[in-house]
């Protein structure tokens, strides 16, 4: 059973990933423009050249012939891409794709990860709390705050933070919390560096947790309301069950079932990091990269990045399900039928 | 019945809901005294109050519910008094279920879908300390062979794995596992196919006998209410309007309520025999009609019934009624009933 | 007081170490000048930042024009006001007295970081890679020859050029020795007669392309390596050999990384001292109550409204004058940009500031400026046939309305904001405009293909060069200097004007043409007179760079009225030239 589930799973993946990839690579290429043009208007700009002169210029700069047929494209880019080669970045001639992913998404794991980790324990927590305190002050004044903190956009966040924060009431300097490590600092595990990551995260991932805890909250409190209202609540208060063993197995894990969906889709979308974010605090994450590419049209640079975050969404559906059914045996996969 | 042998005694209790439009009145200067393995029948329609008072006598009332006035008395096995409604939250936790248990309906989600029955039971023992798991399973394997079901399989099953009747015996097992005094039993009948209806009162007349603990249990059902109860109540509108051992009740009701349930009961024996429902709708909780609330819709309603309250009066040493045309009432019911 | 004793040792101690060293020090090497100068650039991070000179992802799109020069020096440097370069790497450079060839000097002091001279063979190694990657100087020059160890020649392919001399002037020379196989293999290459479309050719460019040296020679007084590539910043270091090693100020200078939205906040909390990024007005009020000066320059272009010459009536000649007479320029560039945008005020297709320069007086006072003019347009439109009809909208005899959608590249907030502007005032006046935003690399294709009816993009250049400033739009954006099957505005440049038949491409690029600026100039005032009477576009306003400096951090900046401001932002900056002459200085 568990292997055809295994091998069931496999192959949808993989198939998940080939159509993902299929299409982006059209998708990407229909977009107005491509990297050679976006060069040409460059040239044109800076230098005042004629159309035929910059784009013989930019032809200088590009191992990449924007009049190759798609079809041609995209038979070279699987071929290397079924040899475990994701390519060369257009715009930084020479560049592999795998290095810039290698180089960027540990910083958007690391950052938007533990991200989401609090901001889904926070949720979960003060959700809980307050359906269980429902209608008091503090229900209310966090039902309003997360109302709040869910209307009010992430940049906004940022830019006040490093503004208030850091321009006005001086609590940091830049230097400390732009970018994503200090650059006095040896990358390694030290001290130091350790503490500089940590230090250089804090702003991305209070930005992240200001923007997502809201949505958190509010779920977790209506799911834990209706969860409340349930029989088995009631039969265990009446069976003399300790608070603390209703408030977990009965309570909280019933309530954060619909929760566990959310988050796996969450988990996938972790690795295209937070643009928004990674820009205005210099995050060297992969979203930011990912923007770059596109404003650039790096066919293969935004081709790689997506193959990531698809890969990443795939396989934490893969999770969810697993986790769901550990969660839930009603649903549990590899199971009776 | 000898006075020493009362479980529960239950004095003048009252229970409020707070509403918008101000305090519903759900139940109402409610008596009665529940004896060592005496069965009593709560009977009524929906809304009457049945479900609140059962919850008040195990103190689950949810968080808008008032108890203004009332006491419950509770007599342990060794003879210690309790007061429920002044106990501290941990003894409360002790007293519950050891004491006290419930059989919630098993077609509701009486049972936490996400773990297995065996975490149920272990759950339930170790918060009232009964020692190692072994125990519980052993305990739990046993009752589980009294309610006839496949122990084994039962104790691992996960709850949407087994059947509505099955849950409803698992709960009934659970229900028992601490060997309690007081049984409350939730319509355990209620949605479940007739076959294993038959079983289940069966089962639980079976292990009444054998463990011999007191029920108290609510039903719509007045052929189960017939066949377990020794004692029937019927409640309308928060007040018990008639109490008596089940023969006087279902032979001799004095009010007028008691005879019209007892005559939208479809008869076995009359099949072909019209259904005569009580007609109207009971009474608002929150300003109740003056006099006896049932006047509205009795059929032996006279004139001072709409201005004055009957009181509870004694029938007799065991039967007790608050009606002012009760010689009516048993009047007609002969005929009806004999007939 | 032991512990007071400690410390007094060890300080004793450290006196004494120190003292033994620092003679050491300055006999080895000079000392590096203290202070930090900071600007900001939005750079690449490794591995996407590399150290070749050639290939995108080097110090070409690290350090952008305006911080290059600080680690490469062109020959010379560009003054917009005076017309004349100023030498940096250069000594000496002119045209030969035949006009056969162009030849610069290398200054005989100029020495790289690690010591070497810089000589005439990094040069032409520069070039040679530069042929191989197609560089634009090759459509000017077809050789470039050393002469002697410091001193090359760029022969002709045809006529001498001034637009050729400016970019021969501003190349960044190269270390050879950085790149000597690749310049080997190149020059055997080119030797071997192969062609740019030959399979080698492009199989060369790719290894140029691919290549990453180790690290990076300057001639430049300031050197980086990618260990000085951070996330928030990177730092050029300060090195002794550069010909400006002993005139610069700054030990480092720090470049720090973003848009303008990362470095406002950077700006505002005295981090930077300088930025070159487009900032909306609120954040400009913002800067200048922080008290930081704001710079003014040029930025070299500006708006233009596009018509599309195949759209009725557009091609009409009187209905665009009437368009320039409708739209007030001072609202429509306050909109645009606050302070960053001034009306255009000669409507001659150059710059406001090089008219004084390159037109003579008559054709400036015979300029029509297209002053704010509603009546005027009403009898424009009249004379051509147009009448407005019973919904107030222009229309010509046969009920032809004025209407016409208005494209606009959407991210570009200021070309964004002068399409609506204009659209809304054509409107008020009676024509029928909508207006669509879409995206600007979808804009830009739809105005090189022609598929638009009202458009907006740039008008003049950065450069100095009327031939370089006419060219934007009317043959960048037009049939004659587009692609194949590219028709762009469509505006026709051959017609009768005058009485006498014009050649307005031709004539465009007579104004660049040969050595002779009198004649130049004759010609540019031709040419202006056209553009001004044709309205083949309307040069809605002129974009000013306005750039936050903050003299608390750094001194000597220029004064508003100091002539290096008439250099527009780009590679002309003033930043370039002030900081490498010791101009600019730490503040005290």
């Amino acid at each position: 059973m568990w292997r055809s589930y295994a091998f069931r799973v496999t192959v949808q993946g993989l198939l998940t990933l080939w159509a993902v990839t299929t299409f982006t690579f059209v998708m990407i290429r229909k977009m107005p423009g491509n990297p050679v043009e976006v060069v040409i208007d460059q040239l044109i700009d800076r230098q005042q050249l004629s159309y035929e002169e910059a784009r013989q210029q930019a032809a200088g700069l590009f191992d990449f012939d924007p009049g190759q047929p798609l079809i041609e494209q995209y038979a070279d880019y699987m071929n290397k891409l079924l040899h475990g080669d994701m390519g060369k970045s257009i715009s930084s001639a020479g560049t592999p794709v795998a290095n810039q992913i290698k180089r960027y998404l540990p910083w958007t794991l690391f950052s938007v990860g533990s991200g989401l980790i609090i901001s889904f324990t926070l949720g979960v927590l003060l959700g809980m709390a307050m359906a269980y305190w429902r209608g008091s002050v503090f229900d209310n004044v966090l039902t309003a705050a997360a109302s709040l903190m869910y209307g009010i956009p992430d940049f906004i966040i940022a830019l006040l933070l490093l503004l208030v924060a850091g321009v006005q009431l001086k609590l940091f300097s830049m230097e400390d919390v732009l970018g994503g490590v200090g650059q006095d600092v040896h990358a390694g595990l030290n001290l130091p560096y350790l503490k500089s990551v940590v230090q250089h995260a804090a702003l991305p991932v209070i930005t992240y947790v200001w923007g997502t805890v809201g949505g958190w909250i509010l779920t977790m409190k209506s799911s834990t309301i209706s969860t409340l209202g349930e029989d088995y609540i009631m039969v265990a208060k009446a069976r003399g069950l300790p608070e603390r063993r209703i408030l977990t197995a009965y309570v909280g894990r019933n309530a954060m079932l619909p929760l566990v969906t959310r988050l796996a889709i969450s988990i996938g979308f972790v690795v295209g990091g937070s643009v928004i974010i990674e820009f205005i605090f210099q995050y060297p994450g992969l979203g930011r990269q990912l923007a770059m590419a596109i404003g650039t049209r790096d066919y293969t640079t935004m081709q790689g990045i997506f193959l990531v975050i698809a890969s990443a969404v795939v396989f934490s559906n893969i999770l969810a399900d697993l986790l769901f059914g550990m969660l839930d045996p009603r649903v549990r996969v590899g199971g009776e039928e | 019945m000898a006075q020493n042998d009362v479980v529960m005694s239950v004095r003048d209790l009252s229970v409020n809901y707070l509403t918008e439009r101000g305090p519903l009145q759900a139940v109402n200067r409610i008596s009665f005294e529940l004896h060592q393995g005496e069965t009593l029948a709560l009977m009524g329609e929906s809304g009457c109050g049945k479900s609140t008072l059962v919850m008040a006598l195990m103190r689950l009332l949810p968080s808008n519910a008032r108890v203004p006035n009332g006491e419950i008395h509770y007599t342990t096995r060794d003879g210690r008094v309790i007061d429920v409604l002044k106990m501290s939250k941990g003894k409360l936790r002790a007293f519950r279920w050891s004491e006290c248990a419930m059989v919630f309906q098993g077609a509701l989600n009486a049972l936490n879908p996400v773990i297995r029955v065996r975490d149920m039971f272990y759950d339930t023992g170790r918060a009232h300390g009964m020692g190692s798991k072994d125990a519980v399973r052993e305990r739990a394997l046993e009752l589980f062979r009294l309610v006839r079901l496949d122990p084994e399989r039962v104790f691992n099953a996960y709850p949407h794995e087994l059947s509505g009747g099955m849950r409803q015996r698992v709960l009934i097992a659970l229900g028992l596992l601490l060997d309690p005094q007081v049984v409350i039993l939730d319509e355990p009948t209620t949605a479940v196919d007739i076959l294993t209806q038959r079983t289940i009162i069966d089962v639980l007349m079976a292990i009444r006998d054998k463990l011999g603990f007191s029920i108290i249990f609510i039903s719509h059902d007045l052929a189960v209410a017939a066949e377990m109860a020794d004692t029937v109540a019927t409640m309308y509108a928060g007040e018990i309007v008639e109490i008596g051992p089940v023969n006087e009740m279902f032979y001799r009701p004095h009010h007028g309520y008691t005879l019209g349930l007892l005559e939208a009961i479809p008869s076995l024996a009359a099949e072909a025999e019209e259904l005569v429902s009580i007609p109207g709708s009971p009474p608002d909780l929150i300003e109740p009609p003056p006099g006896c609330k049932f006047h509205e819709r009795c059929p032996f309603a006279v004139e001072r019934c709409s201005r004055e309250v009957p009181p509870l009066v004694d029938v007799d040493e065991t039967h007790r009624v608050a009606c002012f045309e009760a010689d009516r009432v048993i009047a007609k019911a002969r005929e009806t009933i004999q007939a | 007081m032991k512990r007071y004793l400690h410390l007094l040792l060890v300080a004793a101690l450290a006196f004494a170490v120190l003292g033994m060293m620092a003679p050491a020090r300055t006999t080895t090497a000079q000392e590096a000048p203290s202070g930090v100068f900071s600007g900001a650039f939005d750079y690449l991070l490794p591995p996407e930042h590399h150290l070749n000179s050639f290939a995108r992802g080097g110090l070409g799109t690290n350090l952008s024009s305006t911080y290059r020069s600080f680690v490469e020096l062109p020959h010379a440097f560009y003054m917009w006001a005076s017309n004349e370069y100023v030498p940096l790497l250069g000594e000496s450079w002119g045209f030969a007295d035949d006009g056969s060839y162009y030849w610069t000097k290398v200054n005989p002091d100029a020495k790289w970081s690690d010591g070497s001279p810089v000589t005439a063979d990094d040069v032409v190694g520069t070039y040679t890679i530069g042929r191989i990657l197609g560089w634009s100087q090759f459509k000017y020059i077809d050789k470039v020859e050393k002469e002697d160890d410091y001193t090359v020649r760029y022969y002709f392919i045809d006529q001498p050029s001034l637009v050729a001399e400016r970019l021969i002037l501003k190349e960044y020379i190269v270390n050879a020795a950085n790149y000597a196989d690749l310049i080997a293999k190149a020059q055997e290459l080119i030797d071997s007669g192969a062609t740019p479309d030959d399979d080698a050719w492009s199989a060369l460019a790719d290894e140029i392309r691919e290549y990453r040296p180790e690290q990076l020679i300057a001639s430049g007084p300031y050197v980086y390596s990618l260990d000085d590539v951070g996330d928030a910043y990177m730092t050029l270091h300060w090195q002794p050999n550069s010909l400006f090693s002993d005139s610069v100020n700054f030990g480092e200078i720090r470049i720090w990384k973003g848009e303008t939205e990362a470095t406002t906040p950077l700006v505002l909390s005295g981090e930077v001292a300088h930025a070159t990024h487009v900032f909306p007005p609120a954040t400009q009020e913002a800067f200048q109550d922080a008290g930081i000066r704001l710079i003014t320059i040029p930025r070299g272009y500006g708006p233009a409204l596009l018509f599309q010459h195949d759209h009725y009536p557009w091609n009409i000649k009187e209905v665009r004058q009437a368009t320039a007479l409708v739209i007030d320029r001072a609202e429509n560039a306050f909109l645009t940009n606050g302070m960053g945008a001034t009306p255009t005020v000669y409507m001659s297709g150059l710059a406001d500031i090089s008219v004084p320069t390159w037109l003579p007086q008559d054709v400036i006072d015979q300029l029509d400026r297209y002053e704010f003019n509603t009546e005027r347009a009403e009898e424009l439109m009249r004379s051509a046939g147009f009448e407005r009809n019973d919904d107030g909208i222009w229309a010509d005899a046969d009920g032809n309305t004025v209407s016409a959608e208005y494209k606009f590249p959407a991210e570009f907030n200021d070309f964004a904001a002068a399409s609506l502007n204009a659209a809304d005032q054509m409107n008020e006046f009676g024509f029928d405009i909508t207006t669509r935003g879409v995206p600007w690399q979808q804009c830009a294709e739809d105005i090189r293909n022609g598929d638009f009816e009202l458009s907006i993009w740039s008008w003049a250049s950065g450069s100095p060069f009327p031939a370089r400033q006419f060219w934007n739009p009317l043959q960048r954006h037009n049939y004659v200097g587009l692609a194949e099957g590219q028709k762009g505005i469509n505006f026709p440049m051959q017609f009768e004007w005058n009485g006498e038949e014009v050649d307005l491409d031709a004539m465009i690029t007579a104004t660049g043409a040969g050595l002779d600026i009198e004649a130049q100039k004759e010609m540019a005032g031709k040419v202006a007179l056209i553009i001004n009477d044709m309205m083949p576009f309307v040069p809605l306003n002129y974009l000013v760079s306005v750039e936050p400096f903050n003299e608390k951090l750094v001194a000597g900046a220029p004064a508003d009225d100091d002539p290096i401001l008439k250099n527009p932002s780009g590679s002309d900056h003033f930043i370039i030239y002030d900081l490498l002459t010791g101009v600019l200085r730490p503040a005290e």
